[in-house]
């Protein structure tokens, strides 16, 4: 697309200017095209483009109006760019983004950072979006829900791997199930999600999660490869969400 | 609250020399060690990392001059306070 004529006059009075010097006229000119507001001056110029692309984008901003004021939406933005990346195999870049989150926002920011390397983020966004339109939950259930996703991640979560088999994959799910928490997640990417799927459906047709935890699907496909998240809820905690009970009762 | 810019178009690159062209026309300098400072010589702080700013990581953005340390980071939330859309907005989509 052929940039419109306003920039490049403003690209070549900038050019002018270093070699003759910043007349008035010319910096009277900048000041004008600058109070248009119609460009930012960045050295990472891709980056924020996609940034800025993704602030744009529908499935950001009904998760963003559902959640409503959270701290991590800056996040967010970051972390959706950082799944991109990783679809493409440049997982560098999100180490260097993780320890950035990390100073910033601690160990909760570099988990979204991690959700987001794992491919796993966008179904966890999903599943927040679902609780608005399923359970219309409201803004602080869905802050609340969230931030206890990101806080206990570690012991809610079991990744699938290429590797792993479907006993230990059995016996990490039967151990969730006796410890008797009120979500857990089991998430696994392209062959590890295939084998995920396979051990679940044999648990699902032993009747082991009956009366006791509802199992639903957060999928997402890209290049072919599918990014599965499976959500596990209470049976006895399902009145809104797991978290809204907590509330209700305090 | 701060105003949201409606006219934003893209991010550009500049030269360095380009850079501070446009710094100095805005009434801006860089100091010996590297860093932007105003007109009362004044290092300028970043407001999303709170760190003065190096010139040589500047962005320079609309708003009406806000001037940032450049990461992923504070680029996201410059988009957030000034480029995103409102909760009015949002609301008007998907009424």
């Amino acid at each position: 697309m052929p940039e419109p004529p306003d920039l490049n006059k403003f690209l070549a009075e900038l050019t002018v200017a270093t070699i003759k010097g910043i007349s008035e006229p010319i910096k009277n000119w900048i000041n004008e095209f600058w109070l248009k507001h119609e460009y930012g001056v960045t050295i990472s110029v891709e980056e924020s483009e996609s940034l800025k692309n993704i602030s744009e984008n529908e499935f950001y901003l009904l998760f963003k109006k559902y959640l409503g004021m959270h701290w991590s939406i800056n996040l967010i933005k970051v972390g959706i760019y950082i799944s991109e990346l990783n679809e493409y195999g440049k997982s560098e870049r999100a180490k260097q983004l993780s320890n950035e989150a990390y100073k910033k926002y601690g160990l909760v920011g570099s988990r979204i950072i991690q959700l987001a390397s794992t491919g796993i983020l966008i179904p966890v966004m999903h599943y927040i979006i679902d609780l608005k339109l399923n359970r219309g939950a409201n803004p602080i259930v869905l802050n609340k829900e969230f931030d206890k996703i990101l806080d206990e991640w570690d012991k809610i979560a079991i990744p699938v791997h290429r590797e792993s088999q479907e006993s230990s994959i059995n016996q990490d799910i039967e151990k969730k199930m006796s410890f008797g928490y009120p979500i857990f997640f089991v998430y696994g990417s392209g062959s590890a999600s295939k084998i995920a799927q396979l051990s679940l459906a044999k648990m699902n047709n032993e009747n082991i999660f009956d009366n006791k935890y509802l199992m639903s699907l957060k999928n997402k496909v890209v290049g072919g490869i599918e990014y599965c998240l499976w959500v596990f809820e209470k049976i006895e905690d399902f009145e809104e969400t797991p978290i809204s009970k907590e509330i209700k009762k305090n | 609250m701060i105003m949201k810019n409606k006219y934003f178009r893209n991010f550009i690159s500049l030269s360095d020399e380009q850079k501070l062209v446009l710094l100095k026309s805005l009434d801006y300098d860089v100091d010996h060690n590297g860093y932007i400072v105003d007109k009362n010589n004044k290092k300028v702080m970043c407001k999303y990392s709170n760190q003065p700013v190096l010139f040589k990581n500047a962005s320079i953005l609309p708003g009406s001059t806000v001037i940032v340390n450049t990461s992923l980071i504070t680029i996201s939330e410059y988009i957030s306070d000034y480029l995103e859309a409102d909760e009015d907005v949002l609301d008007a989509r998907t009424a």
